[in-house]
C-alpha cells in the first residue's frame, strides 16, 4: 500500500502549475496510482479555478461590446479555427513507451511519453538514464536497481525526489512501495537497498554528498549516479 | 436556493445571458462549452470569450511581466478552447476547472520555454485536458446537474420551475447541499466522488 | 397482488414520503385506482436496471393550479416487480413481491448508539429546519431513529439511482451509514 505521499504544498504548487515539470511529473505519477491524492488534485483545482474566474470589481464595467483589440483577436481565433477544424483533431490518446534495463522492459508513465531521456549508464548494479529536462540544477533520471543493489549512504544538500515505479526499497526509515512519493532534503542521510531490484523515477536539485567511510572517495562520481 | 432562482430569472426573463452575476453561471458555461464542442457554435464561443478573455489576461499579466506574452496567453488558451473542447466532460468537473486546466498548460509551457528553452509542450501530459479519474470504471455521473437539466430546465414553464427550486425528485441538488453544509460545490462533488468510490470497493470486497 | 405502476426516477425507502405532481391522464386513473385499493407502486421504469420498486399509500392530496392534483406518498415496503402490463391508456400494473429492508421494524426501537449516528442526526435536522417542503411532508420525523435518519439522507442525496440501489440490500444499513457519514460530515 503507498504510504508516502507528497506534501499538501506540493500539491497546491503543482494545480497552480508552479513546479518544474520534473516534480510535476512525480507528483502526477504518483496521483496516478493514488485515489486520495488525485482527489485532492481535483478539488484543488475546482477550487481555483472557480477563484480565478469568479467576478472581480472591474468586470462590473464589462460591457457586451468588445473592445477593439479584443474583438481582433477573437475574429483571429475563429478565423484560424476555421481553417483547423477540418484536418486538426485532438485526441487524448497517449502512445505507450517502454524503457529496457538490464534486459527487462519497462513501460513508463504517461506523463513521460513525450520526455526526452538519454542512454543508460551502469555503475554496477545501478543503472540509470537521465530524463533531459534542461532544468538547470535540477537532475531528473531513472535509477534501476538490480537485486540486492544499493545506493551508496549519502546526504542532499538540496532535495531529493524518488517515486517508484516498480518494485520495492527500503532504507533505514523503512520499506517502500511501487506509488510512493519519498521527498528528503539536506536533513536526512539515507542509503537505499533493494532487495528484489526497483525502478525509480528519481529528481534531484544537487549533487549527493556521501558521508560514509570508502564512500567519500566516491563523491565525485554522485552526480553519476543520481 | 437564492442562485438557482437567479439562473433561472436569467434563462426565462431575458434571452440575452447576463455576464454580471456575482456568482457563476456553471450551467450557462456548460451550456456554451457544449455548443462549441458539438456545434462549433461561434455565438457560443464569443460569449465564452467575452467571459474568460478578461480573466486570463489578469491573471497571465500576474505571470509574465511583458503585455505581448500575456495577450499571447490569452490567445492560446481560448485556440485551444475551441480546438479541444471536445475533450471537455461535464461529469468530470466544471467548465471553469476545464478552462483553468487549459489556461495553466499553456502558461506552464510558455514559461518552460522562456526558462529552459525547451518547447516540447509537456504539460498536457502532467495535467491531461481529458483527465480519467483512477476509478474509470465508477464514472461519476450528477444526474441532477447533468445535461439532462442543462436541457430540461430552460422549456420547462414558469409555474413548473417551483419543482426546481425545491426538491428536484425529491432529492437536493449538489448546489443545495453545498450551500446547506456550507462548503464549496467542489467539496461536495469530491465528497460524492470518493464515498461512491469506496462504497464500491466494500461492494467489491464483500461479493469476493 | 397487482398494482399499477408511476414511473418515476425517484428513490423511496420504506416510510420515506414524497411529492408527486400529476396531471397525465393515466395517472390520473392511477390515483382513483390506489386510493379505492392498496395503494401503488413508484417504480424508475428501467428493467435492465432492477424490478425493484416501493409500494406507497397515498398519505395526503389537493388540487394545485391547471389541474395538477398533488399527492403526498409514503413508503410501506420495498417490492419486487413482475408479469408487468399496461392497459389501453398506456398505465402499467405488475404483480409484488415484499422485500426485507435493513428499515422493516427498526423505526421507533432503535435510539443512536454512536456518534456517527449522532451526527447525522442532528444534520438531519438542520436540513428538515432549512427547507419547508421536507419538513411539512413530514408530520412525525423519527430524527432519534438512525435507521430513519440514514433512510432519509439516502433519499435526499444527489446520487443517482444506480448508486442508490445499493442500499436497497437487505444487509446495507452498515454502508448506507458510512457512505452519508462521508458525504456528509467533513473529516478534515
Amino acid at each position: 500500500m503507498i504510504n508516502h505521499h507528497p506534501k499538501f504544498e506540493l500539491i497546491q504548487a503543482y494545480v497552480n502549475g508552479d513546479l518544474p515539470a520534473s516534480v510535476s511529473a512525480a507528483i502526477k505519477i504518483h496521483a496516478d496510482m493514488c485515489p486520495e491524492c488525485q482527489e485532492k488534485i481535483l478539488q484543488l483545482t475546482e477550487q481555483v479555478a472557480e477563484i480565478s474566474f469568479e467576478k472581480v470589481e472591474s468586470d462590473e464595467d464589462m460591457s457586451i461590446e468588445l473592445s477593439e483589440q479584443d474583438a481582433d483577436m477573437l475574429s483571429q481565433i475563429l478565423a484560424d479555427a476555421e481553417f483547423l477544424q477540418t484536418d486538426d483533431v485532438v485526441t487524448a490518446e497517449v502512445a505507450e513507451r517502454f524503457v529496457m534495463f538490464k534486459g527487462k522492459n519497462y513501460k513508463l508513465p504517461n506523463v513521460l511519453a513525450n520526455m526526452e531521456i538519454g542512454g543508460v549508464t551502469n555503475i554496477g548494479k545501478l543503472a540509470r538514464s537521465r530524463v533531459l529536462l534542461d532544468e538547470g540544477e535540477i537532475r531528473t533520471s531513472l535509477l534501476h536497481i538490480e537485486p540486492e543493489g544499493s545506493v551508496p549512504q549519502h546526504t542532499h544538500k538540496g532535495f531529493e525526489i524518488t517515486l517508484l515505479l516498480d518494485g520495492e526499497f527500503s532504507d533505514k526509515s523503512g520499506t517502500y512501495v511501487k506509488g510512493d512519493f519519498i521527498m528528503l532534503d539536506g536533513q536526512h542521510e539515507h542509503q537505499p537497498v533493494s532487495d528484489n531490484g526497483c525502478l525509480c523515477f528519481t529528481v534531484v536539485n544537487d549533487a549527493l554528498h556521501f558521508t560514509q567511510g570508502i564512500n567519500k572517495l566516491l563523491n565525485p562520481i554522485g552526480s553519476l549516479i543520481y | 436556493m437564492a442562485d438557482v432562482q437567479t439562473e433561472l430569472r436569467n434563462k426565462t426573463v431575458s434571452d440575452k445571458p447576463s455576464l454580471m452575476n456575482k456568482e457563476l453561471d456553471h450551467l450557462q458555461l456548460c451550456q456554451w462549452l457544449t455548443a462549441v464542442a458539438t456545434d462549433r457554435d461561434k455565438q457560443a464561443f464569443t460569449r465564452l470569450f467575452q467571459f474568460f478573455a478578461p480573466k486570463i489576461l489578469r491573471i497571465a499579466k500576474g505571470k509574465f511581466p511583458n503585455e505581448a506574452q500575456a495577450n499571447e496567453v490569452v490567445q492560446e488558451t481560448m485556440t485551444n478552447v475551441w480546438r479541444k473542447a471536445h475533450l471537455f466532460d461535464q461529469n468530470k468537473g466544471a467548465v471553469t476547472t476545464w478552462i483553468y486546466t487549459v489556461m495553466r498548460n499553456v502558461t506552464f509551457d510558455m514559461l518552460r520555454k522562456v526558462k529552459s528553452n525547451k518547447e516540447d509542450n509537456l504539460s498536457d501530459d502532467i495535467w491531461p485536458l481529458a483527465e480519467s479519474l483512477v476509478t474509470e470504471d465508477e464514472v461519476f455521473v450528477d444526474h441532477i446537474e447533468n445535461k439532462k437539466i442543462c436541457d430540461v430546465i430552460a422549456v420547462l414553464p414558469e409555474n413548473q420551475q417551483q419543482v426546481i427550486k425545491g426538491f428536484y425528485f425529491n432529492e437536493m441538488s449538489q448546489e443545495q447541499l453545498a450551500a446547506h453544509l456550507n462548503v464549496p460545490l467542489g467539496t461536495i462533488k469530491s465528497r460524492l466522488r470518493l464515498a461512491l468510490a469506496k462504497l464500491k470497493k466494500q461492494l467489491g470486497e464483500s461479493y469476493d | 397482488m397487482k398494482l399499477p405502476i408511476f414511473t418515476l426516477p425517484i428513490f423511496l425507502l420504506p416510510q420515506g414520503i414524497t411529492r408527486i405532481r400529476v396531471y397525465e391522464p393515466r395517472y390520473l386513473k392511477l390515483v382513483r385506482i390506489a386510493s379505492q385499493n392498496d395503494g401503488f407502486v413508484i417504480y424508475h421504469g428501467n428493467k435492465t436496471v432492477d424490478n425493484v420498486g416501493s409500494w406507497v399509500n397515498i398519505v395526503n392530496f389537493e388540487q394545485g393550479d391547471d389541474d395538477v392534483l398533488i399527492i403526498d406518498v409514503e413508503c410501506r415496503s420495498l417490492v419486487g416487480l413482475s408479469e408487468f402490463e399496461a392497459d389501453e391508456e398506456q398505465l402499467s400494473f405488475a404483480t409484488i413481491n415484499k422485500i426485507t429492508h435493513w428499515f422493516d421494524g427498526k423505526t421507533q426501537q432503535q435510539k443512536v448508539n454512536d456518534e456517527i449516528e449522532r451526527e447525522l442526526s442532528v444534520a438531519l435536522r438542520a436540513v428538515f429546519d432549512e427547507h419547508s417542503v421536507l419538513q411539512n411532508l413530514y408530520e412525525t420525523k423519527f430524527l432519534d431513529s438512525p435507521y430513519w435518519t440514514v433512510a432519509r439522507w439516502i433519499e435526499i442525496l444527489p446520487v443517482s439511482y444506480a448508486d442508490k440501489r445499493s442500499f436497497i440490500a437487505s444487509d446495507s444499513y452498515e454502508q448506507a451509514k458510512s457512505f452519508v457519514y462521508s458525504v456528509v460530515v467533513d473529516k478534515n
